[in-house]
């Protein structure tokens, strides 16, 4: 590092966490900024937008930058930082008129039915208004400033992390009341007549220039820490002058300049003040959910099949003749870390991606040219019954041969899949492997559950006078639903391999790729094509416990001692997590509730289990990332809990089935705690 | 009214020390001052950052371009246990310091030493530090454990509050 400003600039301390929040922030307040500008347009718009985002970019200046690198060593960096948090970041929050834009900016469904109770809370309400009140307000400004300026207590907020938050938060907040009533933000009323504002400013001022005085003419270093550390040529008692100089100057304009404009606006008399802000109202168009823009989809499928069949073709070609060291082998990193973790991901924040570009698919396709399948699959496994098993099977093979260790295996399975593709979907007729045997597949079904884009109709009236069908039926130009999932009846991603064959062959254009809310089609149980109800269908409800089950099973199976366990104790504990353990889970569910709510309940642990299985498999792609992984287990546990909570709609129906997530999250918490065995990396 | 501050809010909700956060020990060993800094202290079983600050006695001015070695050594009935980590400017948030995130495997007294090389002076300062029991993962992650419980209990409360507050239709006559 060449010199001590180098230093300075470089010094940045940027939390990924932090950082998440401000975007969040920013991001939900251009969304309601914009949202509002299609209702009304105001003159002052662009100017609440760039307060807003400068008061957003200020407090990241305060808390990220080289200032608060520096503020254990330097107070003048302490003094600037407190100075953006107390005195510019809360009336530049406030300048963008917030409250409107961020309410609307948020989920309409979440902030009436979340945060619209505790907005109309009286209780909530009094409290906030009483905070805000400008003698309380200019209290707890006044209190938080000296408060935390008195030595011990600034020593203690040195010293420790919690303190020194605690410090930055009380000043951020009495910030916040204080200028409340000098900006009142919309749709906030006038608390005191306009002319109070500047005694009120003026006394700010003066408490700002007696402290300020403090340091600058004390003729003693107050904080004895600072003089410890002495960490540059400058020495504490100058450092402690500049600091009160940024406190005065700096500090006495923010008072002062708009107890000026308000002193210069009342002195200009009612006729020469601004008038009041031009509004002009847009007119109302009516809000149709946009289907994604997916007509380029169904034409990318094919070279994305061919990408993934190259892909597996490389993997086998490596595991069969590369290296038999898996972190060096293509099979042995490929499949096991990144493809499964990325199909999560792509399940969890787009779609069933990895169905749609299946290189099996394009195996069995041109099969097919071969092979004219016949035959219909035999009406006793239409069911999820074999998957299910094979689930169960697969996690057994994983643990005992240690599959992700060996590529040979690895190369073989993916070979033995082809073969098992061609096999089924050559003797029998439609997509007999993807719906009847494939686990990869179950597996994508189930997760697609919490996906945010569905395969559906555009409009249900246009189906009412169809006369082709040609959705299920296919015509000459693409085939039909090879699934037997009926657009007018399909409801949900369940059984939906994402091959966009019905948006192809609907003449009329009706299907296509529609957002919608995760997992909502949980919380409803209505006919579904090709399944019928869920709350009738056992073999989907065991099918989707195996799979959240197998998400712990399968993370626990890495932790010390079970890793070290043999063959047949680890068949034992495979069997016992992920097969006998759900259907003694489910029967106990029965028995407490009924048979059509333990069908549901299934269901509703999916969010949980695709918590674990991206907690697990961030593990492996990306390291240890515990805090990351306790937070996505977590979300995975309420969102169990309330689409629980939402079918149940009693405490008491939904006390079996949360005492099994709240049972699965302990595990799944115990799990993430323990040394995993990082496997596939080197 | 009452929402935004509430995202905000959450900006202050994981305070974190950087380095330079806690003085572990301070001395002048001529031609510099050395300060070694950790983020917590007493030091624990487990991975600590620690910090050095290179100073020049005279003047206090930093020293940019040292080279600076950790070592922890430990005599454990006969057998040294010796962990060694380079300090660098690239591994300090604060670039004034040279940082290093190392691993004390076990409790007990530890010989700790801090080579520095700068300036065609060779310095070793010694220090014997006491490193307690490694403290409990959730000592340290329990927020991201407590936001379960407190999101069910604002979810009970929401609950409460609307079924309380729901408006009746039609509105009772007067
Ligand atoms: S989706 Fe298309 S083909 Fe299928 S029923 Fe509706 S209009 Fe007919
Ligand atoms: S409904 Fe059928 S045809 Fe349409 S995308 Fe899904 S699986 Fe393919």
């Amino acid at each position: 590092m060449e010199s001590f400003g180098a230093a300075a600039l470089t010094s940045w301390d940027i939390r990924p966490f932090s950082l998440a929040l401000l975007l969040a922030a920013a991001a939900v307040y251009i969304r309601g900024w914009l949202r509002g500008r299609k209702i009304v347009r105001g003159e002052h718009d662009g100017e609440r937008l760039t307060a807003f985002l400068s008061g957003l970019l200020l407090l990241f200046i305060a808390t990220e930058s080289p200032l608060d690198a520096f503020d254990h060593f330097f107070l003048a960096a302490h003094m600037a930082q407190h100075l953006l948090l107390m005195m510019l970041v809360p009336p530049l929050l406030l300048l963008g008129h917030p409250t409107l834009p961020l309410l609307r900016g948020l989920p309409k469904h979440f902030v009436r039915g979340g945060l619209g109770p505790f907005l109309s809370w009286p209780t909530l309400r009094r409290l906030f208004r009483f905070l805000i009140a400008p003698p309380v307000a200019f209290v707890l400004f006044a209190f938080s400033t000296i408060f935390w300026h008195l030595p011990p207590f600034y020593e203690a907020a040195l010293r420790s992390s919690w303190v020194h938050g605690l410090q930055h938060a009380s000043f951020f907040w009495t910030g916040i009341f204080f200028w409340w009533a000098v900006v009142r933000p919309m749709p906030a009323k006038s608390l005191w007549p306009e002319w109070a504002v500047i005694p009120y400013l003026l006394a700010a001022d003066l408490l700002n220039t007696g402290l300020s005085a403090a340091f600058v003419f004390s003729g003693r270093v107050l904080y004895p820490s600072y003089e410890a550390l002495h960490a540059s040529s400058m020495s504490a008692q100058d450092d402690q002058t500049l600091a009160g100089l940024i406190m005065w100057v700096p500090g006495s304009l923010v008072y002062l300049i708009p107890a000026f404009v308000f002193a210069m606006r009342l002195l200009a008399g009612p006729k020469l003040r601004k008038p009041a802000e031009k509004m002009v109202r847009v007119r109302l168009r009516p809000v149709v959910p946009a289907p994604a823009k997916t007509a380029w989809l169904p034409r990318l499928r094919r070279p994305a099949q061919v990408l993934m069949l190259s892909v597996a073709v490389a993997v086998m070609a490596d595991g069969f003749f590369g290296t038999q060291i898996a972190p060096l082998n293509l099979a042995g990193v490929l499949p096991w870390i990144y493809w499964r973790f990325l199909s999560v991901v792509a399940l969890l924040t787009i779609g069933n991606l990895f169905c749609m570009a299946c290189p099996f698919m394009l195996v069995r396709d041109l099969g097919r040219k071969v092979f004219p399948a016949k035959l219909r699959w035999p009406a006793a496994l239409r069911n999820k019954w074999v998957p299910a098993a094979l689930l169960v099977l697969y996690l057994w093979l994983y643990e005992a041969f240690a599959l992700w260790n060996s590529p040979w295996l690895t190369a073989w399975i993916i070979a033995g899949y082809f073969i098992a593709a061609l096999i089924v979907d050559g003797v029998f007729r439609g997509a007999s492997f993807c719906k009847y045997v494939c686990p990869i597949g179950q597996f994508h079904f189930i997760t697609s559950l919490l996906s945010p884009r569905e395969v559906r109709v555009r409009n249900p009236r246009v189906c009412k006078s169809c006369a082709s069908y040609d959705c299920i039926r296919g015509n000459e130009h693409a085939r039909g639903c090879e699934l037997y999932l009926f657009q007018p009846k399909k409801e949900g991603n369940l059984d939906c391999t994402f091959c966009l064959d019905c948006v192809k062959a609907c003449p009329t254009g009706n299907v296509a790729v529609f957002p919608v809310i995760p997992a909502a089609t949980i919380l409803k149980d209505p006919y579904r094509s090709s399944i019928g109800r869920l709350s009738k269908r056992t073999d989907w409800a065991v099918l989707a416990l195996v799979i959240v089950f197998g998400a712990f099973v399968n993370a626990a199976a890495m932790v010390h001692p079970i890793m070290m366990w043999n063959l047949w104790r680890m068949a034992a504990f495979i069997l016992a997590g992920a097969a006998l353990l759900p259907l003694l889970v489910f029967t106990a569910l029965r028995v407490l509730s009924s048979s059509e709510l333990a069908h549901r309940f299934a269901f509703t642990l999916v969010p949980l289990g695709s918590a674990m299985w991206l907690a697990h498999l961030l593990f492996h792609a990306a390291g240890p990332q515990i805090s990351v992984q306790l937070l996505i287990l977590g979300c995975g546990l309420l969102f169990t809990l309330y689409l629980a909570w939402r079918i149940a709609q009693k405490w008491t129906t939904l006390l079996p089935s949360a005492v099994v997530a709240c049972g699965l999250y302990a595990a799944g918490v115990w799990i993430l705690f323990q040394p995993m065995q990082m496997r596939g990396l080197m | 009214m009452l929402l935004w501050p509430v995202i905000v809010a959450a900006l202050f909700a994981l305070p974190a020390f950087g380095d330079g956060s806690v003085v572990l020990l301070h001395q002048r060993a001529d031609p510099f001052d050395v300060t070694v800094f950790a983020d917590h202290a007493p030091l624990t079983v487990g991975q600590s950052n620690l910090s050095v600050m290179v100073q020049k006695a005279a003047g206090h001015s930093n020293v940019p371009d040292a080279h600076v070695m950790l070592r922890f050594e430990k005599d454990e009935g006969g057998r040294i246990t010796e962990v060694v980590a380079p300090a660098t400017h690239a591994k300090a948030t604060n670039k004034l310091l040279y940082g290093a995130a190392i691993t004390v495997p076990s409790e007990g007294n530890w010989k700790f030493t801090t080579d520095i090389d700068a300036q065609n002076a060779h310095i070793t300062v010694l220090a014997q530090l006491a490193v307690g029991p490694a403290a409990p993962p959730m000592k340290e992650k329990w927020p991201l454990i407590v936001f379960v419980p407190v999101a069910i209990v604002l979810f009970i409360i929401n609950r409460r509050l609307k079924r309380r507050w729901r408006p009746t239709y039609p509105p009772a006559r007067p």
